[in-house]
């Protein structure tokens, strides 16, 4: 067998040590998993800190971390579940609570839960994280408003010592600031726009929208109204800003506006983080942020807000510890501290957190003109619409917008298109309810 | 030796040699340029106009690595589950191909058949149903779900039956009259005749199980159990803002594999080479 | 029930009547038995159960028994109403024909050269392979970044040439170009060796022969290499198109189907429809709808190819 030798005794040898190494786990008395989308490394050091804290604290309890990619989050908790080997705790977006809650994912919090949330969390909040029979599923955590965010340095550069307040100003300035350099490439973009992402793009047109007078479903959820007319002057805004090369959907303002190279992008309060490392923009001196420009149909800026919670899997053998580790980490244990995910909120990602307690114990940290600003919108941003669904309609809608940036269709055509299959979905997931 | 019997033998054979070496630039440099990148420091990979080369090669960037995601643990696990993998396909189909090959029993045409079908299906038909059967075997999260649904394979069996197929009757039969038991005959005449076909076939399941990135991503949920190609997934959000770190991550898992290759190329390539011819 | 069923099944035409024949009848089903059992298990048993749960709506979370039943309400609704779909397999078709095109043409090439008189056969054939062996995973994280339209190296190479920088992976135009090149990069070193072990295979007689006839270069290629080779091309278009319509990891870890679904391929599209909108019947109906596809295509190229070699 001398052909063969070398290859097989390598895979032989590692066969052998995996299959002695296999044997034996401890287990401790209790063991929660914990799942998040909170990657980084940055992330993952100051939710360790948190987990040591508490299993310090409640020795027998141990807690396990772990983390998967925004884009793989919402799968990992469906095809745990189906596994039956889902997490304890979860920390999702609430767009997608509807979902869980109709298929049976969720624990209902207990009553001392409900009363602590009930007590320390502004209602639009509370609103936001529960289903339309009005039970709440679980620990609200980050608020994310949308607001515009903006190089000085840049718009002062093309004239301009303020942003825009309205599209035509919008459209104006984006052109202005946008450079086109001798050999045709792009080195100055407007406004940058977030293609290839559902949030970055979905949520911007939605705050353009709210500011235009428009709104994204009807209140009662059963039908899409983004294909309003106002909807239809968003979108064209986007075509128009296309055009006059004020956006271009081959930049990215996620990746560039950092990079110094994009005047403005349309973005919620956790990019902080980010834009005080960033080495092209001062984010001190040279990032500006401003309300949502007023559309042609609107009467005064407006935006949107999301929301994440944490909650608890309903076939977790451990509920009781589960809910104990979330109110743990999300109440107040001393007066003027704050919790210990509020100081994550806001010290490691600079998004704004639901609890009163946290948003006073950690307002100097929010009082830079950054986050200051969000924390204002947070007052009237309109909560995203949560219904059985949304995360495919979102998903329509992000692909037909960027349709139209690329100018493969127009916005009437794409938001009839959208219109047409959110409807629909609508109706199955009522029908579905019903069955 | 090289006799130019064309005028432009010369030139001919310029031309041969730069479109090679062209195509071997393209080949080798997207891994120069990851290995360069991952010395650069974060603000190095994004200036403009661009640096080839980093100041000083920042090799802190493979201890900073190392220190956040188990290398090791990702290459065991490779490792580990690819080589149950390849001995098990290689044992099931080398075992079926010399029933299919050298017996008479009923059903044989039918059950051939029927893995000859088999064959076309694409792998996503089965990728559901597979999930929803290693998850009632209790198998999720655990090295038998990743590794119990690929120890089989219906190419496998086919090809192992090709090749069985021109082992001669009169050897199997001269073994028996020599009291030679079946399963004798199996392991000692008939396995060491269709060595360079095992070889064949150990290669591609071993690539195929090495790189195999859909199931693990569906079965597994413990750290301690991925494998590199969820690995390298993990890191495009662990350094979405550090191209360096997830360079020299990428080159981490990517660089021992291909050295492996070098060592054992020819196994590689005549393994490969073959299934062109019998397949 | 009797112990010894008088008629034979029609796909039962010998059993071996000598008792050893019947004991060595008995060691071959033995061999088979594991293999054919993981076979059912895992492969027949769930491309049945996958059928059956296309012609459902099944969220994957509530019981297999309690699935609502659709009928051909989702092979209906993607054929006449899901434009994703459409799209997709727009999509799908040229990256295949693409990919297919480049890796027959450059690894044949390719392999042409490495046959011909060329120093150090065994390097070039290693460096050629190196991509093969590497996870699509890793090279899509490394083309992501080399084709990056900010930080890229080729952007950065092309812009110093002072030509204008390319989007590559961010634009609708250039996105599937841009996929299949990495496609095409990663393959080529298989087919290169697959071709050359092929070219290796012809006998020199032919080519003596012919250049006693006075032949060209052009009309051995024309006239011996290619009629034999047919079998090799075969198992080259036939095993890369299959590959290709079903690719995945590939656009998962670049674009994930981005921009506006100019990336968007079947299968991404099916493991969004099943894992991201919970909608099982729906993805099991276009794996069977890819699958009649695959089917009907490599009997084509199957006819197509044989008969030209008939021609020939």
């Amino acid at each position: 067998m001398n052909y063969l030798r070398k290859p097989l005794l390598c895979l032989l040898l590692v066969t052998l040590i995996g299959a002695l190494a296999g044997a034996g786990l401890a287990q401790d008395d209790i063991t929660l998993t914990m799942l998040t989308h909170w990657g980084t490394e940055d992330q993952l050091a100051a939710q360790q800190v948190i987990i040591d804290a508490y299993m310090e604290a409640n020795p027998g309890v141990n807690i396990e971390l772990v983390t998967v990619d925004f884009g793989e989050l919402r799968t990992k908790i469906i095809t745990g579940r189906t596994a039956g080997i889902s997490a304890d705790v979860y920390h999702f977006y609430h767009l997608w609570l509807p979902d869980f809650v109709n298929a049976g994912v969720l624990a209902e919090p207990t009553q001392d839960d409900l009363s602590y949330i009930d007590e320390n969390v502004a209602q639009g909040t509370i609103d936001a994280v529960s289903t339309a029979d009005g039970q709440v599923w679980g620990y609200p955590t980050e608020v994310n408003p949308y607001l515009l965010v903006y190089n000085k340095r840049l718009l002062a550069e093309a004239g301009y010592d303020a942003p825009p307040s309205t599209w035509d100003e919008l459209k104006e300035i984006a052109e202005a600031v946008t450079q086109v350099d001798d050999t045709g490439a792009i080195s100055q973009l407007g406004l940058g726009v977030m293609a290839g992402w559902d949030s970055g793009i979905v949520h911007p047109f939605s705050a353009l929208l709210f500011s235009n007078g428009g709104s994204y479903l009807s209140d009662d959820r059963t039908v899409a109204e983004f294909n309003s007319p106002q909807g239809i002057e968003t979108l064209q805004l986007y075509a128009d800003l296309v055009a006059s090369g004020g956006t271009d959907p081959s930049i990215s303002g996620l990746g560039d506006f950092p990079s110094g190279t994009v005047g403005m992008v349309i973005m919620a309060p956790w990019w902080r983080a980010t834009l005080r490392a960033a080495e092209g923009i001062d984010f001190d001196s040279e990032v500006g942020v401003a309300e949502i420009p007023v559309g042609p149909s609107g009467d005064a800026p407006s935006s949107i807000a999301y929301t994440w919670l944490f909650a608890v899997d309903s076939n977790s053998p451990n509920k009781a510890a589960a809910w104990d580790f979330i109110h743990w980490m999300n109440a107040e244990h001393e007066a003027g501290q704050g919790s210990a995910i509020g100081d994550f909120l806001v010290n490691a990602l600079g998004a704004i957190p639901s609890f009163d307690h946290d948003q006073a114990a950690f307002a100097d940290s929010m009082s830079d003109h950054y986050v200051s600003a969000f924390v204002a919108a947070s007052a009237y941003a309109h909560p995203e619409q949560i219904v059985a669904g949304g995360q495919e309609i979102k998903t329509l809608l992000q692909v037909e917008i960027e349709a139209v940036l690329a100018g493969m269709t127009t916005p009437e055509e794409a938001l009839a298109s959208v219109a047409a299959q959110a409807d629909a979905i609508l109706e199955e997931q009522r029908m579905m309810a019903e069955e | 030796m090289i006799q130019s019997d064309h005028p432009l033998g010369g030139f001919a054979t310029a031309l041969k040699y730069i479109v090679l070496v062209g195509g071997a630039f393209v080949m080798v440099f997207p891994f120069v340029w990851m290995l360069i990148a991952s010395l650069m420091t974060a603000g190095e990979i994004q200036l403009r106009p661009p640096v080839w080369l980093p100041a000083t090669p920042q090799f802190n960037n493979y201890a900073e690595l190392v220190e956040s995601i188990p290398i090791a643990r990702l290459y065991f696990n490779s490792l580990f589950t690819s080589g149950i993998i390849v001995f098990g396909v290689l044992l099931s189909s080398s075992l079926a191909g010399f029933a299919f090959a050298k017996y008479r029993f009923p059903g044989r045409e039918l059950l051939f058949y029927l893995i000859l079908a088999t064959m076309m299906i694409p792998f996503f038909v089965t990728l559901i149903p597979v999930f929803f059967i290693v998850r009632q075997l209790g198998w999720i999260d655990t090295y038998q779900g990743l590794v119990i649904p690929g120890l089989t394979s219906a190419y496998g069996i086919f090809l192992m039956r090709q090749f069985m197929i021109t082992v001669p009757d009169e050897i199997i039969d001269a073994a028996r009259i020599d009291g030679a038991s079946e399963l004798s005959i199996y392991w000692r005449i008939v396995l060491p005749l269709i060595k360079p076909a095992l070889a064949t076939l150990g290669t591609f399941v071993f690539i195929g199980a090495w790189n195999n990135f859909l199931w693990p991503l569906l079965v597994l949920n413990s750290r301690e159990l991925m494998t590199l190609p969820l690995g390298i997934n993990s890191l495009r959000s662990l350094y979405a803002d550090n191209t360096n770190l997830l360079m020299a991550g990428t080159a981490v898992s990517v660089l021992p594999m291909l050295f492996v290759f070098i060592y054992l190329q020819r196994y590689f390539i005549q393994g490969i080479a073959l299934t062109g011819l019998k397949g | 029930m009797t112990a010894v069923s008088p008629k034979r099944a029609w796909w039962t035409p010998d059993i071996p009547k000598s008792p050893l024949m019947r004991r060595r009848m008995l060691w071959a089903y033995a061999f088979i038995s594991l293999p054919i059992l993981a076979l059912l298990v895992f492969l027949l048993g769930p491309i049945l159960f996958s059928g059956w749960v296309s012609l459902h709506r099944w969220d994957m979370l509530s019981p297999v028994s309690e699935m609502p039943w659709r009928g051909l309400g989702n092979y209906v609704f993607l054929l006449t109403k899901d434009k994703v779909f459409a799209k997709a397999l727009g999509n799908t078709f040229l990256f295949a024909i693409g990919g297919v095109g480049a890796n027959t043409i450059l690894g044949l090439g390719f392999a042409l050269l490495l046959n011909s008189r060329i120093r150090g056969q065994r390097v070039w054939r290693v460096l050629y392979f190196m991509p093969v062996i590497t996870a699509p995973l890793a090279l899509a994280v490394m083309f992501s970044f080399i084709f990056d339209r900010n930080f890229g190296v080729v952007n950065s190479f092309i812009t110093s040439l002072g030509l204008p920088r390319q989007p590559f992976l961010s634009a609708p135009s250039q996105v599937l170009m841009t996929l299949i090149f990495i496609a095409v990069y990663q393959f080529v070193g298989y087919y290169i060796v697959i071709f050359l072990a092929g070219l290796q295979g012809i006998p020199q007689d032919y080519y003596d022969a012919a250049q006693v006839d006075g032949a060209g270069k052009w009309q051995e290629f024309r006239f011996i290499t290619l009629p034999l080779l047919k079998p090799v091309m075969l198992f080259v278009v036939v095993t890369n198109t299959i590959g290709a319509l079903q690719v995945f990891d590939l656009v998962f870890a670049t674009t994930g189907g981005a921009p506006a679904n100019s990336s968007m391929t079947v299968v991404l599209h099916m493991y969004n429809t099943a894992f991201k909108f919970s909608r099982m019947g729906r993805a099991s109906a276009m794996a069977f709808i890819l699958f009649g596809i695959i089917l009907l295509i490599t009997i084509l190229q199957v006819r197509l190819l044989r008969d030209r070699a008939y021609q020939d």
